[in-house]
């Protein structure tokens, strides 16, 4: 399964905001896995300096990224396939 | 309650509850998760016999026009495949309900700070509960404070199960007992007892020189009698 990353710009965001986002991203893979999409919800990134979020996803294609992120109604200006890199592999 | 299995997990009540949300939303052929689906969804997860029981606050599921079981999968058996979002109101929800958690020093959204973020709902289903059960967004989270979900206490029934053992064990051994117990031992309200003692019903013994009232066992048993329907 491929990986993918959804890039968000939101600026001016709090921690109520992700862990809001994360539940209904959560609830939202859960749902498309039932319906025969298997997406999963990796883990995320917040970086402060840039009001950044990085939220990585495991899926089978980024339209399926792109669905699960419009269901669960978090805003996204970017959406990319990755290539996973961990020391162990390495 | 309802448990279900998650690819061999058993899945949080959160999860559980806002899954049975989206089920209500496809349920209901609606493009939107609304406010009214996710205040449902916990319903159907804390509900026993169809009946939510939140401190003094009770409502029934079937009053309320729901269906009482959440079938995770649809009528027909196979999945309904409809998409639908959160909307607005439901991220708004989101958001309240995991600000309360912070508030409670609690690193995970549970059921209750979702349940409390409906305080200030004044549309749908929640106003509509507010004043038909006449509750106030205060009434509602102080209700709210005092509830343990029965999930919780299905948790640890090893503490659960050792108390009553020890309560069991000790009124096996009794002779004397005091209105509490004897309240206890019949599973009655204290006030019950009390009637029966003021009525005559049941006999009670003072201590000398005290106020303190004392019931024998063998008459707190002469007070149960066969049932004939």
């Amino acid at each position: 399964m491929a990986c993918y990353v959804a890039i968000r710009h939101l600026p001016g965001i709090t921690p109520e905001v992700l862990t809001g986002a994360g539940l209904r991203a959560k609830s939202c893979a859960d749902e498309m896995t039932e319906e025969g999409i298997p997406v999963r919800w990796l883990r995320s990134f917040f970086i402060p300096e840039t009001e950044q979020t990085h939220c990585y996803f495991e899926a089978p294609s980024s339209d399926a990224v792109k669905e699960l992120n419009k269901r669960a109604n978090i805003p996204f200006s970017e959406i990319h396939e990755v290539q996973e890199l961990v020391p162990e592999a390495v | 309650m309802i448990l279900t299995y998650n690819n061999g997990m058993i899945e949080d009540p959160v999860s559980i509850a806002i899954r049975a949300a989206i089920k209500r939303a496809k349920r209901r052929r609606s493009p939107k998760v609304t406010t009214d689906d996710l205040l449902v969804g916990l319903f159907q997860v804390i509900a026993r016999f169809d009946i939510v029981q939140i401190g003094p606050l009770t409502f029934d599921l079937e009053e309320l026009g729901e269906a009482p079981a959440v079938a995770l999968k649809d009528d027909t058996g196979k999945t309904n495949k409809q998409k639908v979002a959160y909307s607005s109101d439901a991220v708004a929800l989101f958001e309240r309900a995991a600000h309360i958690a912070r508030k409670d020093n609690s690193s995970k959204v549970e059921l209750v700070h979702l349940l409390v973020a409906f305080a200030h709902v004044e549309s749908g289903l929640m106003a509509q509960l507010k004043e038909k059960y006449g509750i106030s967004g205060v009434e509602w989270r102080s209700a709210l404070s005092k509830w343990q979900p029965v999930s919780l206490e299905k948790a640890e029934p090893s503490a659960r199960i050792g108390a009553g053992d020890k309560a069991a064990r000790e009124f096996k051994e009794k002779q004397f007992f005091s209105p509490d117990e004897a309240a206890e031992f019949l599973g009655v309200h204290t006030q019950t007892i009390r009637g029966y003692i003021r009525t005559g019903k049941l006999p009670a013994l003072r201590l000398a020189g005290e106020r303190a009232l004392r019931i024998q066992r063998e008459d707190l048993l002469a007070l149960l009698e066969p049932y004939e329907p």
